[in-house]
C-alpha cells in the first residue's frame, strides 16, 4: 500500500463543495441534537434525584420518575441520538458517494418538523398521555408523523448512494444503509402491533423489548460504526486493516441482531423460546463486536498514541470500546445463572446507558469534532475544552455504567433474598441513585463544553486555522498530516 | 479546476465568506484521501473465537428453548416450582386471617384421616361410624373428647339415640398436641357444632391425664367422666391466638 | 460488494427472519389464546373457566401507563429457575390455597398492553390485590406514599385527588381534611384515581389455569 495519502486536487475541491452545501442542514441537526442532548442529562440528573429525594419533589407534582425517566430516555434517543444520527450519516454518504447536496432547504426544514414532534411527544408524556412503553412513550397518534418526517430526511441520504460515482461502496456506506432501512421497519412494525386494540398483550411487550434492541444495535450502532470506521482509517492515513473482517462484522450484526431484545423479558409470560432465542443471538453479537474492534486496533496499529491528540479519534475509539463493554454486560444479563438477579434492577438501564452513551454518542461526538470544522471554515476554538468534555463525560458514563451495575447487584441480591423486607432493597439502592445523578450531573457539564463550542462554531467564531487541527495536546515534532502540510512546516 | 494546490497562507476561509469555493478550508486541504479498505485474511485465532462464541451460544438456545412451543413459557423441561428452601427461624406470614380460620383449616387438614370412617361431612354411617355433627360426645365438655381420643373406643356406644358398636382407633400416638387440639376444634365448630376451642395447653393436659392408658374405653367409662367438664387452659382470643388483650407478634 | 440488488436482498432477508420468526408468526398465534379460554361454552370438550373479575382493565390501566408506574413496578413472576419472586411472601398470589405460580400469558387476557415493567423500585404487583384488599389504604399510600411506608420512594400523586368542601359528613375515603377561612375541606379521590385503584384492588394473578388452554 502507498504511503501517499494526499487526495488528488479534484478531490478536495470537489470535498470542499460538498461540506458546504450540507452547512446548513447539518449545523442545524448538530445544534438541535446538542441542546436536546443538555436537556436530556438535565432529566437525567432530576430523574435520578427524584428517586432519591421524593419529598422534595412533591411540590413539583408533574416532575415524578415515571415521567421524568421516560422523557429523559425519549429526548436522549429521539432529541440527541436520532439527530446526531441524521446529520453524521448525512455527511458520510456524501463525502463517500462524492455527492453534492442537492437540496438543503428541505433538510432543514424536516428537522424542525423532527424537533416539533419530539417536543409534542415529550409534553404529552408531561401531561399524562404517555404509554409507559419504554422507548416508545410519545402519545400513539405521533409516531406516523415521526416515521414520515423521518422518511423525508432519509430519503437524501438513499438518493446519494443511488447516484454514488463509486460502484464499490465502503463499508460505512453499508452501514449507514441498513440502519436506515432498519429503523423505518422497526418503528412501524412496534408501533403497529403495539397501538393495535386486540392481540396478544404480552407478545406487545416482547415486541416493545425488541424494538428497544434492534434499536441499539442496528439503527444506532451502525451510524456509529459507520462514523468510526470511516474516522480511524481517515486520521491515521491508513487503510483499514481487514476487507473481511469487515464484512464479518458487518453481515454477523445484521444477521443477529434481529433476534435481540426479548431476553429482557426472560422467565417471564412469553413462549420460552423467544426470550432464549434472543439471549443467544445477544451472545453471538460478541462476534461483530470483537471484529470491528480487532479491525480498528489493527488499522491503529503504531498509532494509537495519536488518540491523544485527535478528538476524533479518541471519541470513536472510546466508543469502539464501549460497544465491547456494552455487548459483554448484555450478555451477563440475557443469560439465566448470572442475570436472574440482575432483571429488574437499575442494571439494564446503566447497560443501555454504555451502548447509548459509551458507544453511540461519544463516537458522535468524534465525527461531530472532526466534521464541523469542514462544513464551517474554521478550528474548533479551544483543545482543552474538548479535553474537558471527553473525560467529564467519559467519568460521567463510566460511573453510571459502574454504578448501575453495583446497584443491581446490591439491589438484586436483596430483592432475591426472600427472606427480606422489599424496603430494604430500596433503601440499599438508594446511594447508587444518588451516584447516577453524580453521573449525569457530570455528563451534563462536558455538555456545556461541547454545547458552548459548537455554538461558537456554528456562528464561524472558531479559531482561525493556520496551525492545524485543534488537538487535546500539543502535537509532537512527527504528527504530520499530509506532505502539504509537512512542507509548510518545513518551510517555516 | 487548476492543477496546482493553491498556496495554503492564501486560502484560509475567512469570517468573511466568499461565494466562490475554489478557496479551500485548511481543514479539507490537509484531509487525506478517503478511507480504503485492505485485505489483510481473517486470522486462525478470530476463526476459532468466533467458533466458541457459536458453540457458548448455541449450548445456551439448547438449555433453554422450552422445546420452541409457543404453549411453552417454561425455558426448562418438566419445569416442577423447586420448593422455598427451609430458613431457620423464618415464619412466613402467609395472610392475615383470623388465627381461628388458619386453626380450623389445619384441623380441616387433620381431620382428613378422621374422615375415612365419620365421612367429610361429620354423618358418619349409619350402623357402623358415629357422627359428629351434633353430637352429644363432641359438642359438650371437652374433658371427655380430650380423654377419648388417646387410647380410642371399644364396644358399643350411643351416639344421638342410635347404638354403635365398633372400635375407634387411638389417636394419641398419631397425632401431636397441635394436631389435636386444631382438629378437636375443627369438629366442635363445624356442622352446626358451637363449641368452644381447644388449645394445644388443653391437649397437653389431656395428654398428661389421659395419654398412658393403653386400654380402650368403654361406653360406662366415658360416661364416668362429666359431660361437661372442661381441660383447663386458658382462653384465646379468635382473631390472635393469644390472650385476650395481647397485641399480636410484629404490630 | 458491487452491486446494490444482492446487498439489498440479503439484508432484507436478514431482517425479515427474524421479523417473521419472532414477531409475526408467535403474535399471530398467540391473539388466539384470548378467543379459546372464555367462550367456550358450547364445545364440552373445553374448560369453561372464565378469568376472573379484572375491573377497571381499561381506564385503569390507562392511568397505570399515563403515571409511568410501569417505570418502578413489575408485573411478573418467574418461575424459580429465572428468580426467587415466588418466594417472596405474597408476590405470587395465594400459596396457602396452592394457587401461588408464576405469571402466564392467561394472567393478561383483557388487557391491551402487558405492563410487565423494567424495574423493580417498587414491589412487583401482580398479586397485589390480594395483599392490600382496603381501597382507602391505596389512596392514602397514593396521596403521601411515605406515611405509610416510611423507606418508600415513591412519588406522591396530589393530580389523582381533588379538594372539595365537605358537605356534612367527611367522606369515606377521604385523605386528608383541613380548614382553610373558615371552611373544612377534605382531599377525595377523582375519577382517574378510582379507576386505578380499582385496577389494582383486582391485580390478582394466581387464578387457575384452564388445562384446555393452548395456541392452536
Amino acid at each position: 500500500m502507498s504511503t501517499d495519502t494526499t487526495p488528488a486536487v479534484d478531490d478536495v475541491h470537489l470535498r470542499a463543495r460538498i461540506d458546504r452545501s450540507l452547512r446548513y442542514p447539518l449545523l442545524f441537526f448538530f445544534t438541535s441534537a446538542a441542546a436536546w442532548l443538555a436537556a436530556s442529562s438535565l432529566l437525567g440528573f432530576l430523574s435520578a434525584l427524584s428517586l432519591n429525594a421524593p419529598d422534595f419533589f412533591e411540590r413539583f407534582p408533574l416532575l415524578q420518575y415515571g415521567k421524568l425517566q421516560p422523557i429523559h430516555l425519549n429526548a436522549l434517543i429521539y432529541g440527541w441520538a436520532m439527530q446526531a444520527g441524521f446529520g453524521v450519516s448525512l455527511w458520510l454518504m456524501a463525502r463517500l458517494t462524492r455527492n453534492v447536496l442537492r437540496n438543503p432547504v428541505t433538510l432543514v426544514i424536516m428537522g424542525h418538523l423532527w424537533n416539533l414532534v419530539v417536543a409534542v411527544g415529550l409534553l404529552s408524556i408531561l401531561f399524562g398521555w404517555g404509554t409507559s412503553m419504554p422507548w416508545l412513550d410519545f402519545h400513539a397518534g405521533l409516531w406516523p408523523v415521526l416515521l414520515l418526517v423521518y422518511i423525508g430526511i432519509v430519503i437524501w441520504i438513499i438518493g446519494m448512494f443511488a447516484a454514488r460515482s463509486e460502484r464499490t461502496p465502503f463499508i460505512s456506506q453499508l452501514y449507514i444503509l441498513a440502519s436506515v432501512f432498519w429503523f423505518p421497519w422497526i418503528f412501524l412494525t412496534a408501533n403497529g402491533f403495539i397501538h393495535q386494540d386486540d392481540g396478544s398483550a404480552v407478545m406487545k411487550a416482547g415486541i416493545n423489548a425488541w424494538y428497544i434492541s434492534n434499536m441499539i444495535y442496528m439503527v444506532l450502532g451502525p451510524i456509529a460504526l459507520a462514523a468510526s470506521y470511516y474516522i480511524v482509517p481517515k486520521v491515521t492515513g491508513r487503510p483499514v486493516y481487514s476487507y473481511a473482517l469487515a464484512n464479518i462484522g458487518f453481515w454477523s450484526l445484521v444477521l443477529f441482531s434481529g433476534w435481540t431484545g426479548m431476553n429482557r423479558y426472560m422467565g417471564g409470560p412469553l413462549p420460552a423460546w423467544l426470550p432464549t432465542v434472543g439471549s443467544t443471538a445477544t451472545i453471538f453479537l460478541a462476534i461483530p463486536a470483537l471484529a470491528v474492534l480487532y479491525n480498528q486496533v489493527k488499522t491503529m496499529e503504531g498509532k494509537l498514541a495519536w488518540a491523544n491528540y485527535s478528538p476524533a479519534l479518541r471519541f470513536a475509539f472510546f466508543g469502539t470500546i464501549s460497544l465491547v463493554v456494552g455487548v459483554a454486560l448484555n450478555i451477563i444479563l440475557a443469560i439465566f445463572p448470572l442475570g436472574k438477579t440482575l432483571q429488574f434492577t437499575q442494571a439494564q438501564g446503566g447497560v443501555d446507558l454504555v451502548s447509548v452513551y459509551g458507544f453511540f454518542t461519544m463516537t458522535m461526538f468524534g465525527a461531530i469534532y472532526f466534521i464541523v470544522p469542514r462544513i464551517v471554515g474554521c478550528e474548533w476554538p479551544n483543545g482543552q475544552m474538548i479535553r474537558f468534555h471527553f473525560w467529564f463525560s467519559a467519568y460521567g458514563v463510566g460511573a453510571i455504567a459502574a454504578f448501575m451495575i453495583f446497584a443491581g447487584m446490591a439491589q438484586g441480591h436483596v430483592i432475591g433474598n426472600y427472606t427480606e423486607e422489599f424496603t430494604t432493597a430500596v433503601e440499599r439502592g438508594k446511594p447508587y441513585l444518588a451516584a447516577l445523578a453524580i453521573g449525569w450531573f457530570l455528563i451534563g457539564l462536558s455538555n456545556v463544553s461541547f454545547v458552548a463550542q459548537l455554538g461558537l462554531m456554528a456562528i464561524r467564531r472558531g479559531r482561525r486555522d493556520e496551525e492545524g487541527p485543534t488537538l487535546m495536546h500539543k502535537k509532537p515534532e512527527d504528527y504530520f498530516t499530509n506532505e502539504l502540510v509537512a512542507e509548510k512546516a518545513a518551510k517555516a | 479546476m487548476n492543477e496546482e494546490l493553491p498556496n495554503p497562507e492564501t486560502t484560509h476561509l475567512d469570517y468573511g465568506e466568499r461565494s466562490s469555493v475554489a478557496n479551500i478550508h485548511a481543514a479539507v486541504q490537509r484531509e487525506k484521501r478517503e478511507p480504503l479498505a485492505a485485505f489483510q485474511p481473517v486470522s486462525m485465532l478470530a476463526v476459532i473465537a468466533g467458533g466458541l462464541i457459536l458453540t457458548f451460544g448455541g449450548a445456551y438456545l439448547g438449555a433453554y428453548n422450552g422445546g420452541f412451543d409457543l404453549n411453552d413459557t417454561y425455558a426448562v423441561a418438566n419445569y416442577e416450582p423447586a420448593l422455598r428452601p427451609v430458613i431457620a427461624g423464618f415464619e412466613v406470614a402467609i395472610d392475615n386471617r383470623p388465627w381461628i380460620d388458619k386453626w380450623m383449616a389445619e384441623g380441616k387438614e387433620v381431620y382428613a384421616t378422621c374422615a375415612a370412617c365419620h365421612q367429610p361431612t361429620g354423618n358418619g354411617l349409619v350402623g357402623q361410624f358415629p357422627p359428629l355433627a351434633q353430637s352429644e360426645w363432641v359438642g359438650r365438655g371437652t374433658e371427655r373428647l380430650g380423654a377419648l381420643v388417646f387410647p380410642g373406643i371399644m364396644g358399643s356406644l350411643t351416639v344421638k339415640g342410635q347404638s354403635y358398636n365398633g372400635v375407634m382407633p387411638a389417636q394419641g400416638a398419631l397425632l401431636s398436641d397441635k394436631q389435636l387440639a386444631q382438629v378437636l376444634t375443627y369438629i366442635r365448630r363445624s356442622w352446626g357444632n358451637n363449641g368452644s376451642i381447644v388449645t394445644e395447653e388443653m391437649v397437653k393436659y389431656a395428654r398428661d391425664k389421659y395419654g398412658s392408658r393403653v386400654q380402650p374405653w368403654s361406653e360406662a367409662e366415658l360416661l364416668a367422666i362429666p359431660a361437661d367438664a372442661m381441660l383447663p387452659g386458658a382462653e384465646v382470643d379468635p382473631l390472635t391466638g393469644l390472650a385476650p388483650g395481647t397485641a399480636p407478634a410484629g404490630s | 460488494m458491487n452491486s446494490l440488488k444482492p446487498f439489498l436482498i440479503l439484508l432484507a432477508l436478514a431482517f425479515a427472519l427474524p421479523w417473521v420468526g419472532l414477531i409475526v408468526y408467535p403474535s399471530a398465534k398467540m391473539k388466539s389464546i384470548v378467543t379459546e379460554v372464555a367462550y367456550a361454552k358450547e364445545d364440552e370438550s373445553k374448560d369453561t373457566v372464565f378469568p376472573i373479575g379484572r375491573s377497571f382493565l381499561a381506564s385503569g390501566a390507562k392511568v397505570y401507563a399515563s403515571n409511568g408506574c410501569a417505570y418502578c413496578h413489575t408485573q411478573m413472576i418467574r418461575p424459580t429457575y429465572a428468580g426467587t419472586d415466588r418466594w417472596r411472601t405474597g408476590w405470587s398470589g395465594r400459596e396457602e390455597d396452592g394457587l401461588a405460580r408464576e405469571t402466564l400469558p392467561f394472567d393478561f387476557i383483557g388487557e391491551r398492553y402487558a405492563y410487565l415493567g423494567i424495574q423493580r423500585n417498587g414491589p412487583d404487583l401482580s398479586n397485589v390485590g390480594h395483599r392490600i384488599t382496603d381501597a382507602k389504604w391505596h389512596y392514602q399510600h397514593l396521596y403521601k406514599p411515605r406515611e405509610i411506608v416510611p423507606a418508600s420512594i415513591m412519588p406522591s400523586f396530589p393530580g389523582l385527588f381533588q379538594t372539595q368542601p365537605v358537605v356534612g359528613q367527611v367522606s369515606d375515603m377521604a385523605v386528608d381534611v383541613f380548614d382553610r377561612d373558615g371552611i373544612r375541606y377534605e382531599v377525595v379521590p377523582s375519577g382517574e384515581a378510582k379507576s386505578l385503584v380499582g385496577y389494582l384492588l383486582t391485580m390478582k394473578k394466581d387464578q387457575k389455569v384452564p388445562n384446555s388452554i393452548a395456541v392452536k
